[in-house]
């Protein structure tokens, strides 16, 4: 019967080392379990993102598993348009858009990085990210105002994302207002300008009422 | 206007008595304290001697060692309206608290464990004697570490370390083939399996806020090497940099600190512009007005170095690194607090490990009694919901699946997501991709003009840990006192 060196908990970080322990008894059952779950975790990796390691890694722990976020602080790249995200890590490369977090991180990609990347979570299917707290009058109000504002000139019918706009549909509720305030304030630009005149429009109720309807919205399968 | 101050003759006498103040100061003679309290009537009152900026350990410590030698004149800013930087405390009722930030010391960090000493701050064992339990999937998994011993892959990179000076990791003798390599690639031509890939992956994203995907090899190394060139003891508790925790968590070393200065903090003043950083007098603007200083000690994260306006800009290769310098790791733990740590009694250790979801690590972090059971843990932020009641159940729910159905029987909740609680800290530690130190490493440490800098990412040994700020600030402090002496004598 074969019997498995566990190698675990290299440190853990903060937690010690165990390196090649040998199991026995129902200890090593859990064991294979465990290996074996392990080892599904990675060969979806493997398959889905490529040979380990790739720079999605790094990506991961503020835009969620394959770019899904499940945080509304936190954007999802998941079935964003590749164009916008290449934009986007373009800008933040050269210090036109401004994240103390992105810039220098985005500075470090090469143009390949950055096309790869893009492609990679774009075609990742995207979700909600998180269910804002029920509320049907502002979410009226939020779409009356899609509306009158013509918000989906750009990011499509379904708010999908469009030829020229990302996608807004299903994104965290405070990420959509903080950029709706940037743009408002002037601290995000837009290339085109559209979105600063038309931001530069809204009301903070209004802002708000944007966001929390554009966050309840199911993130359509294209 | 500020070197027309600087270039008469009754100024240059003063200088000349301040420096020679400076110079008896250095022998830590009774008289240098008289010559320096005369020498401080001759200043202009609105010009200090030094400012600190940041009152987190280093700027603190700084500001400590500054009062200590005798310098009265001087003053810490600090942008939020507390002090402690990265580290800071939940309390959780009756005296009880969980450390939200930084919080471990261990075996070689002497600086932080002298200063406790000093501030009569006490310390105690952390709590790991038990089994860890290891989560993937449905999977569970436990394991005693204690008997753990040593593997051919961390033997390797213990030996690889001792060429790599936690003091200037970039000027090894191989340093730019090395800082070519980010820990995974390096840990892939070792042919790892997954059980080390899943153990490297969580062990170093604790420890360097970023996955082996993105870390220097170079730098990493060097981490070890301040560790005694030992991964074990750097990312290990028993015997290691996780050891040992403060009474009190280990935001008091910093409070304690701060007391001791009274009005010389200066709280919610963060500083927006830096000019004449090249002159004989530095203007620092803050949301509070204007300070100003013949020399300053910034005490802050490069990434932080960049938020301030420059004026003059500064030289090339000190704006680059302060430009490039990464932010992205900012960490966000969380807490759980129970009516008694129940895990201990099953022979667990509270320390959880998920392969695939929002928790990273937990580990036991009740108070040195035991009178208290908390849990506090790691998180992959953007994996758990902001909102409180969605992500304590969540979080509650993967300690049951690891500990017991008593984890779902929490008394209270505290989360801290560093990147979104407040501007003031951007980022937890050194997330350093490779090629970054080869190419910007040497603008790290060395001073410009009148700008003295500190902060744990300075520190010759232990960056990146509490212990590297701690260091960073009585350097600092070395170097400002000196500055202080050299310009007075040149003057």
């Amino acid at each position: 019967m074969m019997k498995r060196a566990l190698l675990i908990g290299v440190a853990v970080g903060v937690t010690g080392l165990v390196l090649a322990a040998v199991i026995a008894g129902p200890q090593m059952l859990a064991g294979y379990r465990f290996m074996s779950a392990l080892d599904s975790h990675y060969a979806r990796y493997d398959a889905d993102v490529g040979t380990w390691p790739q720079p999605q890694d790094t990506c991961n722990a503020c835009h969620g598993a394959s770019g899904q976020s499940q945080n509304e602080q936190y954007p999802s790249l998941a079935g964003q348009q590749a164009s916008y995200l290449q934009a986007q890590l373009q800008a933040f490369a050269q210090g036109k858009r401004h994240s103390a977090q992105m810039e220098p991180l985005a500075a470090t990609l090469s143009d390949d990085q950055i096309a790869s990347l893009a492609q990679y979570f774009a075609r990742q299917t995207p979700l909600r990210t998180d269910t804002p707290a029920a509320d049907e009058r502002l979410s009226a109000e939020g779409q009356a105002s899609a509306a009158a504002r013509g918000c989906s000139a750009c990011h499509g019918s379904d708010f999908m994302g469009g030829a020229t706009g990302p996608r807004l549909a299903g994104q965290g509720q405070a990420y959509l207002l903080s950029q709706l305030l940037a743009f408002k304030q002037g601290t995000r630009t837009d290339p085109s300008g559209a979105m600063n005149a038309t931001a530069g429009l809204l009301s903070p109720a209004e802002a708000q009422a944007l966001a929390h309807y554009l966050a309840g919205l199911a993130a359509a399968s294209r | 206007m500020n070197t027309e101050d600087t270039s008469s003759p009754a100024c240059r006498r003063r200088l000349l008595l301040q420096a020679l103040a400076g110079v008896a100061l250095a022998g830590g003679t009774g008289l240098a304290g008289r010559a320096l309290a005369q020498t401080v009537e001759a200043t202009p009152p609105d010009v200090l001697d030094v400012i600190v900026i940041g009152a987190g350990l280093a700027g603190l410590t700084a500001a400590r060692d500054l009062h200590r030698a005798g310098c009265t004149s001087f003053a810490v800013l600090e942008a939020r309206d507390r002090v402690g930087g990265r580290t800071v405390n939940h309390q959780l009722g009756g005296g009880v608290i969980a450390e939200a930030g930084g919080q471990w010391a261990g075996p070689g960090q002497t600086a932080i464990f002298d200063l406790a000493r000093e501030l009569e701050v006490e310390t105690f064992p952390s709590y790991y004697q038990g089994r860890n339990v290891y989560l993937a999937g449905n999977a569970r998994y436990e394991e005693d570490l204690s008997a753990a011993h040593g593997n051919p892959v961390t033997a390797k990179l213990n030996q690889l370390s001792r060429k790599v000076p936690s003091k200037e990791p970039w000027t090894a003798a191989d340093a730019v083939e090395i800082d070519k390599l980010s820990v995974a690639q390096w840990l892939t031509n070792q042919g790892i399996d997954n059980a080390s890939r899943f153990s490297f992956d969580t062990s170093i994203g604790l420890t360097t806020g970023t996955p082996p995907a993105s870390l220097a090899l170079l730098h990493y190394l060097s981490l070890i090497n301040s560790a005694d060139c030992s991964m074990e003891r750097l990312e290990g508790f028993h015997g290691g940099a996780q050891e040992t925790r403060f009474v009190g968590g280990s935001h008091v070393l910093s409070t304690r600190m701060a007391e001791a200065l009274g009005d010389r903090m200066r709280l919610s003043s963060p500083v927006r512009k830096i000019a004449n950083w090249d002159r004989d007098i530095v203007e620092i603007y803050t949301d509070q007005g204007l300070v100003r200083a013949r020399q300053a000690i910034v005490a802050l994260h490069p990434a932080l170095c960049h938020q301030i306006v420059f004026e003059p800009a500064l030289p090339e290769g000190r704006a680059q690194l302060q430009r490039l310098w990464p932010a992205h790791a900012p960490m966000r733990k969380t807490v759980h607090v129970y009516d008694r740590p129940f895990w201990r009694d099953k022979g667990l250790n509270g320390q959880i490990s998920q392969a695939d979801g929002p928790l990273i690590f937990s580990c036991d972090n009740s108070p040195a009694d035991g009178s208290v059971g908390i849990l506090s843990a790691f998180v992959r932020s953007a994996q758990l919901t902001h909102e409180a009641e969605r992500a304590s159940q969540t979080l509650a729910g993967i300690f049951a699946q690891a500990l017991g159905d008593e984890a779902l029987q929490f008394r209270q909740y505290h989360d801290h997501d560093w990147a979104k609680v407040d501007p003031w800290t951007l980022t937890c530690v050194g997330a350093i991709p490779p090629g970054f130190l080869t190419r910007w490493g040497r603008y790290l440490k060395p001073a410009v003009g009148r700008l003295i800098w500190s902060g744990t990412e300075t520190a010759d040994i232990w960056a990146s840990s509490m212990d590297g700020a701690v260091r960073s600030g009585h350097r600092a402090a070395l170097e400002a006192l000196q500055a202080l002496v050299a310009n007075r004598r040149n003057a």
